[in-house]
C-alpha cells in the first residue's frame, strides 16, 4: 500500500494544521519534507529547492520538533543547544548566545545549567522547541507539540507557537491529534487519510455557521423549555453533558422565541451561541468517507 | 530606546566549516571528560607512558653516564635497553588499557542516542549520516591513537634527543612507522567493533557484555583448537594474537608465538574491520531513514 | 447513591516526597473525571484505591472495605493503566484470555469472558491478530477489554485517550458512555481538560497531592467567590447596551471588545435577567451569550493561582 498517493500540497505563510488518523501518511509526509524519504514520483520543492537532492541546504532553514520524548543525560540544556548550534555551522560564541536567547524565549530558567536527566516532561518539551527555533528557521514542523503537558504548559507552548507563526516570513506546520490545539494556533488545515488529501483550506471557511442552529443552555427547568420549543416546531437535541441543547429554529425570529419560551417557563437563558460546524465533525466526515 | 520584547533575533549566518564531523567529535569528548571513571582510565594509560619515559631516561642518560652510581645497575639490565621490541612491548601492554577506554567511551555512543530518541533531532539538522558515523568513529580512533601512537612516536623522538648521534638515528628511523602502523591496527578494529555492537544492541550494557563475550569466546576457541589439534598456528584464530603476530613482523621481533604467516592474520583483521564498518554504516543509514 | 470510594485523611509519602496529602473525598457517581497536572497525585490515588499501596496515614475504603490485600474488593475493580506494555507476540484475544485465567476463572469462563469483553470494545474482528499489528487505538481497547473481564463494578481508566487520533477519541467517548450506561462506575484520569468536559460533568480536581475541588463543574464555578463571573455578550451595539449594565449594583468591570462586551459581576442572576429581557424585546440585538470562564481551564486557573 502506498504511504502517500498523489499528494499535491503547498504550504504558505502562517500556521497550517496537519490532521489525519494514525497510519494515514502524515509521518511519511513529514519525512519527505525533511529529506529522508525519496518520493517515487512527483516533485517536492521546499524553499524552491529540489528535494531530496538539496536536503542539507533545506535543513539549514528548517526546524523540526519531533513527537517522541528526548533525553540527553549528563548534558545540560545549554550544552545541548550549543552543540545543535555548532552543527548548523555557528561559531561557538554565536551558538552559546543564541542558545541562551531561545532558552529565554521558551522560558526555561536556571534549570538550563542542570543535566537533562533531572528535567520534567514540560521542560524537555521546551528544550525540543528551543532546538527547533535555534537557527531562526523559516519553516517549522511541530509533531504533537503538547504531548504529555500540563494544562498550563499546553497553553504556554501553544502561545509560543502562535507567536512564532506570526514572525515575518515564517511558515509553521502543526501535526496533532488534538483538534482544539490546532484550532487555537492554525488558520489553515490539511487533512490526510490513507495517503490522500481529503480536505484542505481555511479553518474559518471549513467551519461555517450552521444557519438557524443555536447552542442553548438554560438556568434550570430545561425539560419544560425543551418541551415547549418542540411543541412550537423547533428541533432540540442534547449535546454532550452540561445541559447544553442544540436548537434548530424553524423560520426567522428564532432567538426571540427561545428567550420568550425561557421567560414563560420562569427561567433564564444562560448560554446562547450560533452553532458552527466543528472542525471535528468536518474531520470525521472527511475521513469517514472512504 | 526601544523596549525589549521577549523574542529571538533573526539569524542569517552562513555555515562556517566544512567538517561537521569534527563538531560531533568535540561534543563527544567534552561529554566524556565529565566522567570520573574516564579520567581515571586515562590516568592509568598516562602512568604507563610515564613509566616508559623514565625507562628511556634511565637508559639514555643514566646508563651512559660513567660517573653515575646507578650506571652499573642499568647498563646490565637487558630490560632497560631501548630497542624496537621495547616499543612493541609498550604498545602491546597499552592495548588492554586502550581497549577498556574505548569500550567505556564507545559502548553507549550509538545505542544511547537511539534510546533517547535523539536521532530525529540530529538528522533534522544539516548533518548527514556520513558526518555522524565519521564523527563517532573518529572520536574513538583519535582517543585510541592519543594513548598509543602519539606517545610512542614522541618517545622515539625523546630517545633520539637524549642519545643523539647517527647510530641512534640509523637504528630507530623506522620505529615511528611501525608504531603508527601497529597503533592503527590495534585501534581501528577495536573502535569499529565496539561501535558495531553499540549500533546493533539496544543498550550500553548489552553492547559491553557482547563484545567482551565475543573476545572471550574467540580466545577460548583459539586455545581449544590449538590444544586439541596440537597445532600452535591455530592460535591465530584469536584476534589479539593475530594482531600480535603482525606486530612481531612489524617490529622485527624474533620471539614469535606461532609461525602462521602474517598475511593470514592481516586478512583476518581486515575482514573483521570491514564487517564492523559495514554494520555501523548500515545501521546509521537506516536510522536516518527509519525515523 | 452510596459512595464507592471513600478516603478519609489519606496521606501517602515516599521518603520525603508526599504524593497525597491529607485527602478527604468520596466518589460515587457514574462517570467521574479525575483531573490535575502531572505530579498532582492522581496515579497514587488510583493505586491506593486499587490496594497496590497502603496509605501511610488515614483510611481509604472501596465498596466499604479496605482494598489492600482484599481479594473480594479487587474482584470488583478493573484497571486500565497508562503504560503501554503488552506481550507483543500474543494475539489480543490470548492476552485477555490469559489475564482472565490469572484472575482465577476456569477455562470456559475465561474464554467466554474474553469474547464478551472483545465484543464490548468492538475488537471482535481483530482479536485474533498479533498485538504488534494493532494501531494505538486498538491497543487502548484491548487494555480496556482486559479490565472488563470480570465484569467489574468500578473501572479505572488512566489516560485512555493518549495518542489516539480524533476518530479513536470519538470511539473512546462512545465506549465510556456505553460502559457507564451498562451500570459501571468509571473513573477517568487525564490532564487534558477539554476531553473530560466532553465525557462528564462530575469532576475531582487534584493539585500537588491535595484535593482542590469536587463536584459538578458549574457548582464549583459558583463557589469561587474571589473571581467575579465573566459574562461575554456578543452584540453589534455593545456600547449602547453597556449603559444599562452600569446601573446594576454588582457589576465590577466592563470590558469592550470588537462587537462584544465582557461583564464581570458578583451577581450573575441579575445580569442574566437583564440580558434575557433585552433579547426578548429586540430581536437580533444579542447575538451570543457565553460565560467565558465556566470551563475547566478557567476553573483550574482560578483554583491554582
Amino acid at each position: 500500500m502506498r504511504a502517500l498517493d498523489g499528494v499535491t500540497l503547498s504550504f504558505g505563510k502562517g500556521a497550517t494544521g496537519l490532521l489525519g488518523p494514525n497510519g494515514a501518511g502524515k509521518s511519511t509526509l513529514i519525512k519527505t519534507l525533511l529529506g529522508f524519504v525519496r518520493a517515487e514520483s512527483g516533485a517536492i520543492r521546499v524553499f524552491d529547492l529540489e528535494m531530496p537532492a538539496r536536503a542539507i541546504d533545506v535543513r539549514h532553514r528548517l526546524g523540526y520538533m519531533p513527537e517522541r520524548e528526548i533525553s540527553s543525560p549528563k548534558v545540560s540544556a545549554v550544552s545541548f543547544l550549543t552543540y545543535c548550534g555548532r552543527i548548523f555551522g555557528m561559531s561557538r560564541v554565536d551558538a552559546l548566545e543564541r542558545a541562551h536567547e531561545v532558552l529565554n524565549y521558551v522560558k526555561l530558567g536556571d534549570s538550563r545549567y542542570r543535566n537533562m536527566e533531572t528535567y520534567s516532561t514540560g521542560m524537555l518539551q521546551r528544550v525540543k522547541l528551543a532546538q527547533a527555533i535555534l537557527h531562526d528557521p523559516k519553516l517549522l514542523l511541530f509533531d504533537e507539540p503538547t504531548n504529555g503537558l500540563d494544562p498550563d504548559g499546553r497553553i504556554e507552548i501553544l502561545n509560543l507557537i502562535q507567536d512564532i507563526a506570526e514572525r515575518p516570513g515564517v511558515s509553521v506546520i502543526v501535526s496533532s491529534h488534538l483538534l482544539p490545539d490546532v484550532q487555537h494556533v492554525c488558520s489553515q488545515v490539511v487533512m490526510i487519510d490513507k495517503g490522500r488529501v481529503v480536505q484542505s483550506g481555511d479553518i474559518q471557511a471549513l467551519t461555517p455557521r450552521h444557519d438557524n442552529h443555536f447552542e442553548i443552555r438554560f438556568r434550570d427547568n430545561d425539560a419544560a423549555c425543551v418541551a415547549a420549543l418542540r411543541a412550537a416546531g423547533h428541533r432540540c437535541e442534547r449535546l454532550h453533558p452540561g445541559n447544553t441543547w442544540l436548537v434548530q429554529c424553524a423560520g426567522a425570529d428564532g432567538v426571540r422565541t427561545i428567550f420568550e419560551t425561557a421567560a414563560r417557563c420562569s427561567t433564564q437563558v444562560r448560554h446562547l451561541q450560533p452553532a458552527r460546524h466543528s472542525l471535528e465533525s468536518v474531520f470525521l466526515q472527511a475521513v469517514g468517507k472512504d | 530606546m526601544p523596549i525589549y520584547t521577549n523574542t529571538y533575533r533573526q539569524y542569517d549566518g552562513q555555515p562556517r566549516h566544512r567538517f561537521r564531523w569534527l563538531v560531533v567529535v568535540e561534543q563527544e569528548l567534552k561529554t566524556l571528560a565529565k566522567f570520573r571513571v574516564f579520567k581515571l582510565l586515562c590516568l592509568a594509560a598516562f602512568l604507563h607512558i610515564i613509566v616508559r619515559l623514565l625507562q628511556i631516561v634511565a637508559y639514555d642518560v643514566l646508563a651512559q653516564d660513567p660517573n653515575n652510581p646507578l650506571q652499573l645497575i642499568f647498563a646490565n639490565l637487558d630490560v632497560v635497553e631501548i630497542k624496537a621490541s621495547t616499543f612493541f612491548g609498550f604498545l602491546y601492554l597499552q592495548t588492554s588499557v586502550m581497549f577498556i577506554i574505548l569500550l567505556y567511551s564507545g559502548a553507549g555512543m550509538i545505542c544511547n542516542d537511539v534510546r533517547n530518541n535523539l536521532m530525529e533531532i540530529y538528522f533534522s539538522k544539516p548533518l548527514t549520516w556520513v558526518d555522524y558515523a565519521l564523527g563517532k568513529i573518529m572520536t574513538l580512533v583519535l582517543l585510541g591513537l592519543s594513548i598509543t601512537a602519539l606517545p610512542g612516536v614522541l618517545l622515539v623522538g625523546l630517545h633520539n634527543l637524549l642519545l643523539p648521534g647517527m647510530e641512534t638515528l640509523q637504528a630507530s628511523w623506522w620505529w615511528p612507522l611501525s608504531i603508527m602502523a601497529y597503533s592503527l591496527l590495534i585501534v581501528i578494529p577495536a573502535a569499529l567493533c565496539i561501535l558495531a555492537c553499540s549500533a546493533q544492541l539496544p543498550s550500553q550494557n548489552y553492547a559491553t557484555i557482547t563484545i567482551i563475550m565475543a573476545l572471550v569466546a574467540d580466545s577460548s576457541l583459539a586455545g581449544l583448537l590449538a590444544g586439541l589439534l596440537r597445532q600452535r598456528n591455530f592460535l591465530g584464530v584469536s584476534f589479539p594474537l593475530a594482531l600480535r603476530r603482525i606486530g612481531e613482523v612489524l617490529f622485527k621481533d624474533t620471539r614469535v608465538l606461532f609461525t602462521l604467516s602474517w598475511h593470514w592474520c592481516l586478512l583476518f583483521v581486515v575482514a573483521v574491520t570491514l564487517f564492523a564498518l559495514f554494520i555501523v554504516l548500515r545501521k546509521v543509514r537506516r536510522e536516518e531513514i527509519a525515523q | 447513591m452510596t459512595a464507592i470510594i471513600e478516603a478519609q485523611g489519606v496521606s501517602k509519602w515516599f521518603g520525603e516526597v508526599v504524593a497525597v496529602n491529607n485527602l478527604n473525598l468520596s466518589i460515587e457517581s457514574r462517570i467521574t473525571g479525575l483531573l490535575g497536572p502531572n505530579g498532582a497525585g492522581k496515579s497514587t490515588l488510583i493505586k491506593l484505591a486499587l490496594g497496590l499501596y497502603a496509605p501511610s496515614r488515614g483510611e481509604i475504603r472501596v465498596f466499604g472495605s479496605r482494598p489492600r490485600n482484599n481479594n473480594a474488593v479487587m474482584r470488583r475493580i478493573g484497571y486500565c493503566p497508562e503504560t503501554d506494555y503488552f506481550f507483543e507476540n500474543t494475539t489480543g484475544y490470548e492476552f485477555v484470555y490469559w489475564l482472565n485465567r490469572y484472575w482465577g476463572m476456569s477455562r470456559r469462563d475465561a474464554r467466554r469472558a474474553a469474547e464478551a469483553a472483545c465484543e464490548l470494545t468492538r475488537m471482535t474482528e481483530r482479536m485474533h491478530d498479533p498485538i504488534t499489528a494493532y494501531s494505538k487505538g486498538m491497543r487502548q481497547r484491548i487494555k480496556i477489554a482486559q479490565a472488563l473481564a470480570s465484569s467489574p463494578e468500578l473501572l479505572f481508566l488512566d489516560e485512555p485517550m493518549n495518542g489516539l487520533d480524533p476518530r479513536g477519541r470519538d470511539e473512546m467517548y462512545a465506549l465510556i458512555q456505553a460502559l457507564a450506561d451498562a451500570g459501571m462506575a468509571v473513573v477517568v484520569s487525564s490532564h487534558i481538560l477539554y476531553e473530560i468536559e466532553r465525557i462528564t460533568d462530575n469532576i475531582v480536581l487534584m493539585y500537588r497531592g491535595t484535593l482542590l475541588a469536587q463536584g459538578q463543574l458549574h457548582d464549583i464555578r459558583g463557589l469561587i467567590d474571589r473571581h467575579p463571573h465573566a459574562i461575554r455578550v456578543e452584540s453589534r451595539q455593545s456600547c449602547a447596551i453597556s449603559k444599562d449594565f452600569l446601573d446594576l449594583p454588582d457589576v465590577t468591570r466592563l470590558e469592550f471588545e470588537e462587537n462584544a462586551l465582557v461583564i464581570r459581576t458578583r451577581e450573575p442572576n441579575a445580569c442574566y435577567a437583564l440580558l434575557n429581557d433585552m433579547a426578548r424585546k429586540n430581536e437580533g440585538l444579542i447575538e451570543g451569550i457565553t460565560c467565558s470562564d465556566d470551563n475547566l481551564q478557567s476553573v483550574f486557573d482560578y483554583l491554582t493561582r
